[in-house]
């Protein structure tokens, strides 16, 4: 057991890093500090504020309050605010009417107390911190974070599912069948392979249109290319084992061989290189978001994120590009020493010592 | 001290010992056998004399001490620098794969240089031109191509020649061969020992010759010693092992082996012979076995081969073979591989299609040409079992999958709880634990691990079952075993044999009628 721990630290804490943002993105409006949908509450006024910068708001009821949301409903898509937030520099009550002073003005303005929203010690005043400070839109950083962290779990779900959906099939016909077959798959997994990846899924979007699902689907039919290419190689070497040809003796059908004694062979490596595409797609997802292909405003994604901040790299607030920046480099690692720890703990040879 | 290695009371293991207590010296020129069934130790004991246990396993106690010139050497004791001086200079060795033991992107030239450098050999020409006289030495066809070829461009005894090239070309003081031949074609497995010993001889190497086949390592050494799980029972001069074995394992090891000449049936086992209980076993005659077979012969034959033909390409495999197999026989084919034996079972049971000739199989009162019917049913009649049968069995399922997908398959009417009682009584027939359904066949030792093949096999109730080297890979006393089930199968009624092996004891021993295949044909009738 020690002996394993020391083996694939590396991939344990992988896993740790992996849970943690699968937590998060789970759970992303359940932790963001701004759980509005899209953590997307803007104040102009408030634009690239440093970190831990702490104000006052007011939360001014809303003419037509909209319904509570759920907490399942919340959970899932965000929940929608019941009262307009108004951040201050001085409020005062003085009676029944609070005046207050709009950050970023010196115009007085007064408001209802029966407008606003008190907390449970009956205070006006709230108070929000901003752990990581504010973007150029004067949005929480630390709560896009969080809910952009949903995009690249998701689309590194959707784009190895689609490759497994494509990939496993072919790869698998392609190897056990040869023939023709065969030389039709690799020739398409030959053109596929020939176009460098982006400009591929650039050009997928530009047919499909801008768009978070188009990217999804883009991204999968690039990647299916190498689970084909490895599930093929995999089953050539598995079809001449010998329990293949006693199944093949014993007359089964193709089917039934390839399902019962080929793929149970072909799952390892292909967990393997799935964990290495989850990486690949996240990286695939922000350097399209990063050219404006990808997820549209307001959707926070971390290449989105960068590329909207990358001008402040110079300018004194690196930190709005780094930690997105952090976040990407964090997950992609993860998943690539996920594969790797995985192709050693599933290595017979490495099993054996 | 005159010898060359002694080995103190040693003890090897990783927690608790796997090597009890090992007492073994090495004179100088020796040739010192080590023999015992696989799991008994014996690699361990030879690989503990270089300092190279694998992984966590360590010597528990004891001490060995090898000298080498000008210097003595004690493990435990010596540093990793002595170690690698003394493997480098005065240790050869020679494995059993040579394949996995040569770098297959290195070319077999620069390998053998590259431990002429390491025996301390500095001029470049020097080492080319020890190089190619070795490879002369070890009579390698053609050395300049040897020099340049890749292994996987040699065959595997010129590759095993090659090794012994590598691990003598430092004039070792002891060479140490692990199971040198067992990976080698039958044909040249007598070349190459024959080569090893002439080369020990002359130079005066001591060889320490590790195999599980006491009868080839008694004519080829002055010494031997027998172990078994892990202890050295016995240990003494080749002469006295051979004419008066003293402990019973070593006797066990001499009688179970097959003999045609005394042919007992069923085989003793060693563990019947230890226990010191004689079975009822049946001797027969060779005219009683003859008449046995003739009996058999006077019904209509099962099975009749007519001028069949193949060939790969060019190659011509199979150039016309005609037999005929009788119900309840056991025939037997002979010959070395690449004589095309193994093509004519994978034709018989059709996972090769017959290219010229007949092959008709008697259904009822009326003969079937066999490759009109399709897989399945031929599958009903005639079953294969494979040499390796760790490859044969899906090491992705556990045993109790694999068997019933194959019960399922031929009954398909059977309810689940009818399969299960199949399956259990089958494990039960086949000695195996009852408890195997829900494991893994890796958790299986070697012979039972072809039980289970045997077991796959019988579940389809064939009436033809073809052995194809089955019993080769295994040590002589499981071999034992499973030809002792095969033969109970026979009794049992119902099926016919064909075996199929290079080793005529074996072959002679279990059929009633022995062909001999060369060159994809067969030579006599006997």
């Amino acid at each position: 057991m020690k002996r394993i721990l020391q083996t694939y630290s590396l991939g344990i804490v992988a896993i740790g890093v992996i849970f943690t943002f699968a937590f998060m993105a789970v759970f992303a409006y359940g932790v963001s500090p701004d759980n509005s949908p899209y953590a997307n509450q803007m104040h102009i006024q408030l634009a690239t504020q440093p970190p831990g910068t702490q104000i006052s708001v007011l939360h001014k009821k809303l003419a037509s309050p909209s319904e509570k949301t759920g907490l399942l409903q919340g959970l899932q898509s965000g929940f929608s605010l019941e009262y307009e937030e108004i951040p201050v520099t001085i409020a005062e009550k003085d009676s029944g009417i609070i005046r207050y002073e709009v950050i970023g003005s010196t115009l007085s303005k007064s408001i209802s107390a029966n407008d606003v929203i008190y907390d449970k010690s009956g205070n006006y005043l709230h108070s929000r911190v901003f752990h990581l400070g504010t973007d150029r839109y004067g949005r929480d950083l630390l709560s896009r974070l969080i809910v952009a962290s949903r995009v690249s779990f998701v689309i590194g779900f959707i784009a190895v599912g689609i490759s497994l959906l494509i990939g496993l099939p072919l790869g698998l016909l392609a190897g056990f069948y040869g023939g023709w077959i065969d030389r039709i798959v690799m020739w398409l997994v030959n053109v596929v392979w020939s176009i460098p990846g982006l400009l591929l899924v650039i050009a997928l979007t530009l047919a499909l249109g801008k768009g978070i699902f188009q990217v999804f689907i883009a991204i999968g039919l690039t990647m299916w290319v190498e689970v084909a290419r490895i599930v093929r190689g995999q089953v050539k070497s598995l079809r001449e084992r010998p329990y293949v040809e006693v199944a093949k003796m014993m007359g089964f059908s193709s089917g039934k061989i390839i399902w019962g004694q080929i793929l149970p062979g072909v799952l390892h490596p292909v967990i393997v290189v799935s964990a290495a595409n989850f990486a690949t797609a996240i990286l695939l997802e922000s350097g399209l978001s990063f050219l404006g292909y990808g997820a549209q405003p307001p959707l926070p994604t971390w290449g989105g994120m960068v590329k909207d901040h990358w001008p402040y790299l110079l300018m004194g607030k690196a930190y709005l590009v780094l930690w997105p920046g952090l976040c990407i480099l964090l997950l992609v690692l993860s998943f690539m020493m996920l594969g790797n720890s995985m192709r050693d703990f599933t290595d017979p040879r490495k099993k054996s010592l | 001290m005159s010898e060359l290695v002694s080995i103190h009371e040693v003890s090897i293991g990783v927690d608790s010992p796997i090597v009890n207590d090992l007492n073994l010296t090495i004179e100088p020129g020796e040739r010192l056998g080590l023999v015992g069934e696989s799991g008994s130790g014996k690699t361990l004991s030879a690989l503990s004399l270089a300092g190279l246990l694998p992984g966590n396993v360590r010597l528990l106690k004891g001490v060995i001490s090898i000298h080498i010139p000008g210097n003595m050497i004690q493990i435990p004791g010596a540093t990793e620098k002595q170690l690698l001086q003394l493997r480098r200079q005065s240790l050869g060795f020679v494995f059993q794969e040579p394949m996995s033991a040569l770098n297959p992107v290195m070319r077999c030239g620069d390998q053998l240089m590259e431990n002429l450098k390491l025996g301390g050999k500095r001029s470049e020409k020097l080492r080319q031109s020890e190089a190619l006289s070795w490879l002369n030495k070890v009579r390698l066809p053609n050395p300049e191509r040897v020099m340049r070829a890749y292994p996987h461009e040699l065959s595997g005894g010129q590759r095993q020649r090659l090794m012994i090239a590598m691990a003598l070309c430092n004039k070792p003081k002891l060479l140490i061969a692990d199971e040198p031949t067992t990976a080698l074609d039958v044909k040249v497995r007598d070349v190459v020992l024959d080569l090893m010993d002439e080369l020990c001889r002359a130079s005066g190497t001591a060889l320490l010759l590790i195999s599980h086949d006491l009868q080839m390592v008694a004519q080829r050494c002055q010494t031997i010693a027998v172990m078994q799980n892990g202890i050295c029972c016995e240990y003494g001069r080749a002469e006295d092992l051979v004419n008066n074995p003293k402990h019973p394992y070593t006797k066990a090891l001499w009688a179970c082996r097959p003999n045609p000449e005394h042919r007992l049936i069923p085989l003793p086992t060693v563990k019947e012979i230890i226990a010191g209980g004689k079975m009822d076993y049946e001797q027969f005659s060779e005219s009683a076995w003859t008449l046995k077979g003739e009996a058999l012969r006077r019904h209509p034959a099962l099975l009749k081969a007519r001028d069949v033909h193949f060939s790969y390409g060019s190659t011509q495999i199979l150039r016309g073979v005609d037999f005929d197999l009788y119900p309840g026989e056991s025939l037997g084919i002979l010959g070395e591989s690449g004589c095309g034996k193994s093509t004519l079972s994978r034709i018989i049971c059709g996972l090769e299609s017959i290219q010229k000739g007949t092959m008709s199989y008697r259904d009822g009162e009326s003969y079937l040409p066999l490759e009109q019917q399709d897989r399945m049913w031929r599958a009903q009649h005639i079953q294969m079992i494979f040499q390796d049968a760790m490859a044969a069995l899906n090491p992705n399922h556990r045993v109790g999958r694999i068997l019933g997908e194959t019960r399922k398959h031929f009954f398909p009417g059977e309810t689940s709880a009818d399969r299960k009682a199949v399956l259990m009584a089958m494990m039960e027939k086949m000695d195996l634990p009852t408890d195997g359904l829900d494991r893994f066949p890796h958790s299986f030792s070697g012979g039972q691990r072809q039980r289970i093949c045997i077991a796959r096999a019988l579940l389809a109730e064939p009436r033809i079952l073809i052995c194809d080297e089955s019993v080769a890979a295994l040590d002589v006393s499981v071999q034992a075993q499973i030809l002792n089930l095969l033969h109970k199968i026979r009794t049992e009624g119902g099926v016919s044999f064909i075996f199929i092996s290079h080793d005529p004891k074996t072959v002679h021993y279990f059929c009633h009628r022995v062909l001999q295949m060369e060159k994809g044909k067969f030579i006599d009738h006997g």
